[in-house]
């Protein structure tokens, strides 16, 4: 397969090891260029390949990316012998037997969220990584936004008291492709829930800091009635401290161009708003009104940072496994809630993730 | 008031309700009076009434100038008189119902109108049967916003609506001088507050509430009475869905005062609805404070048009009794749901 050249970096001033992180990305689909453009911003990360099983694709992205190497196959990337971590951004069924051969191989991973599609397969890769001390971090991006760090800090500074109710949405149009692409097969993504419901699931759970104990999901097959997926989920979370959240994910709403954000936390001591007008700028035009799109990388690169300074510092992630697994289990907590139509207990679907 | 007609005559009934609440002398009263389609005649008390809250009826109609009448059948026949505004107990609502009906009188009724729902049933059956308009008074379907959002998505402004979430959220103190007042409605916020946004959400979408999971506890009070803070998630007809946050969370200081939170989100198969019913509303930095002021129609001054209008033209109201018990059946379950943790099918 292709050959790139590697940038050996020298010790730091302060005698440190300053040779960069060597990070290989594999799946090259639309949130890689997100991972891949965050990798370029950092310098103590070096991009020295990309996986995709087209290989055309993998080709194309690392022409791109100034020619590095590219493979179509696992084996051979965990072959490359100057490859320390990689960045996963393949279909969410694949994440368990990918991040597998990760950890077999001794490489530390940032998993693109959800970190596996059952709560068996998330946690048999946090006892993987953990066995072997490696570093195993979800990309759970919105926890590095600003909004969600601000939330956050609001929060732990105690000003609004204990969190009695939450409202999170993030909502939106149509941005999938067609029919044959895996996010709309259930068995593939884990149903919206798995695919982006842990984005919500994580970051309200991250903000309250405390246990989810109940699932409660309604959805909405809005954009087709044939769809095999809810393209729109409101997910109700009780947790164990007596707070309840709402958090609402969509990709099934018109018009087609919404992007629609909106917080809402109500405390013991009072309450903050991050309305959906709350953006520093707004545009009217015809297409409607919407937000100037703002640095949408920064939250990526944060991430990646974040990541790389755990691999070095050999501390937790800001995100560690068993979150990401936690994430998942809320995830299918909320599939089942949908199926059931009933409340889910959490511990029915924990196994062996940690609660 | 139309040219050459008189205003309807109206009997305060009772100064009672939830809790400390006295939504007779703070709400309704205030607006009759402001109202050139009312005359407030005279004030009552159904018979059961203990003396301090006679007494209070007492002190109000001596303020107004207007009579105080011990027995409510005597009210009723006072001339002029057309409609009851009723605060009386809970449990004597359907024999007071009973009674105005009997007399051919109109009713305007507190929420919630009843705590059973026998007792929406027979208020319902007695108040048909007789004639007469009985309106519970759910004024915050009459918000400025709520009414155009209900007008839009009954005109398909936004296709077919197929998600609703609200909050309603009372930022003040209860009315209480105490926690043993406070505790005096010992049923929680639920069965006070939910009233209002569960019937919004029915009026805006005009469809039924078919099932409910819901959460509750006691927050702010610590743990004194029943709970203070709860959260609907509904089914209505067709599928649609729908969460409310329900309670009182006493903080000072919120800019919209103490009505900290009415706001709806209403999505549709084509575009999605904002509704705020704290606005249009005024932001003023002044005065060593900062506040949000309303402005526009009060929304109880159009309740209360409506109800001048069903009673002048005999058309049905736009809402009626069944509505209170459609609120009321949901409200029950939601309590029911958060206990059992299961959703309940209505």
């Amino acid at each position: 397969m292709g050959e790139a050249g590697t940038t050996a970096r020298t010790d730091g001033p302060d005698g440190q090891d300053a040779r960069p992180t060597r990070v290989a990305v594999i799946g090259t689909g639309f949130v890689a260029d997100l991972h891949l453009a965050a990798i370029g911003r950092l310098p103590n990360a070096e991009l020295v390949g990309v996986l995709d099983v087209d290989p055309q694709h993998a080709a194309a992205t690392a022409q791109a990316n100034g020619g590095i190497r590219w493979t179509a196959g696992l084996d051979e990337l965990t072959a490359w012998p100057d490859l320390d971590a990689c960045v996963v951004c393949t279909p969410s069924d694949t994440h368990a037997s990918i991040g597998a051969v990760l950890a077999s191989a001794g490489k530390h991973v940032l998993m693109e969220k959800p970190l596996a599609i059952t709560t068996a397969d998330a946690a048999a890769l946090v006892d993987a990584f953990a066995e072997r001390d490696l570093v195993l971090m979800g990309a759970h991006t919105h926890r590095f936004n600003d909004y969600a760090m601000t939330v956050k800090a609001i929060l732990d500074t105690g000003d609004v008291g204990n969190v009695v109710f939450a409202r999170l949405a993030m909502l939106g149009g149509w941005i999938w492709p067609g029919w044959q692409h895996w996010v709309l097969d259930p068995d593939r993504s884990g149903g919206h829930a798995l695919h982006n419901g842990t984005h919500v699931l994580d970051l309200v759970t991250w903000w309250i800091g405390d246990r989810p104990i109940t699932v409660y999901a309604q959805g909405r097959k809005q954009t087709a009635a044939e769809l095999d997926i809810h393209d729109y989920e409101s997910i109700v979370v009780r947790y164990e401290g007596g707070a309840t959240v709402v958090c609402e994910i969509s990709r099934g709403n018109q018009p087609r161009s919404l992007e629609y954000r909106e917080v809402f936390v109500q405390g013991t001591h009072g309450s903050l708003s991050l309305p959906w007008d709350a953006e520093g700028s707004l545009v009217f035009d015809g297409d409607g009104t919407s937000a100037l799109p703002g640095d949408g990388q920064k939250g990526f690169t944060r991430q990646l940072a974040s990541w790389l300074a755990a691999i070095r510092d050999g501390q937790p992630p800001d995100v560690t496994a068993e979150d990401a697994a936690r994430a998942v289990a809320l995830g299918v907590a909320a599939e089942r809630s949908l199926d059931s139509g009933q409340a889910i207990d959490v511990r029915s679907v924990l196994g062996q993730v940690p609660a | 008031m139309t040219a050459g007609r008189a205003p309807l005559g109206v009997l305060l009934a009772g100064y009672g309700g939830v809790g400390a609440q006295d939504h007779q002398k703070d709400m309704y009263a205030p607006a009759f009076d402001q109202h050139p389609d009312y005359d407030i005649l005279a004030i009552s008390d159904d018979h059961a009434t203990p003396d301090d809250l006679r007494a209070r009826s007492r002190d109000e109609a001596r303020q107004r100038g207007v009579p105080y009448v011990e027995d409510l059948v005597e009210a009723l026949e006072l001339p002029g008189i057309d409609l009851l505004s009723v605060c009386t107990a809970f449990e004597r609502r359907v024999a007071v119902a009973e009674l105005a009906a009997g007399h051919g009188k109109h009713l305007l009724i507190d929420k919630p109108m009843a705590l059973t729902l026998e007792d929406c049933d027979a208020i319902a059956t007695t108040t048909t049967n007789a004639g007469v308009v009985c309106m519970p008074a759910h004024h915050q379907r009459y918000q400025a916003s709520v009414r155009d959002a209900r007008a839009a998505v009954a005109g398909g402004r936004i296709g077919l609506s197929w998600a609703v979430h609200a909050d309603f959220i009372v930022t003040s103190r209860a009315a209480a001088a105490s926690l043993d007042e406070l505790t005096a409605w010992p049923l929680g916020e639920l069965l006070n507050f939910a009233v209002y946004p569960i019937d919004c959400i029915r009026a805006m979408t005009g469809l039924e509430i078919r099932s409910v999971y819901a959460t509750r506890g006691g927050f702010f009070y610590g743990n004194e009475g029943d709970e203070d803070f709860g959260v609907l998630a509904l089914t209505l007809e067709h599928d649609v869905l729908a969460t409310v946050s329900i309670g009182r969370a006493p903080v000072s200081g919120h800019l919209n005062g103490g009505l900290g939170e009415h706001r709806y989100r209403v999505m549709g198969s084509h575009g999605l609805l904002l509704v705020d019913a704290g606005k249009p509303a005024i932001t003023v930095h002044g005065g060593g404070r900062s506040r949000r002021l309303p402005f526009g129609s009060d929304s109880v001054a159009v309740m209360l048009d409506e109800l001048a209008a069903a009673i002048r033209t005999g058309r049905p109201a736009d809402i009626g009794p069944s509505d209170a018990q459609a609120a009321l059946a949901v409200t029950l379950a939601a309590r029911q749901a958060a206990d059992d943790d299961r959703v309940m099918q209505l």
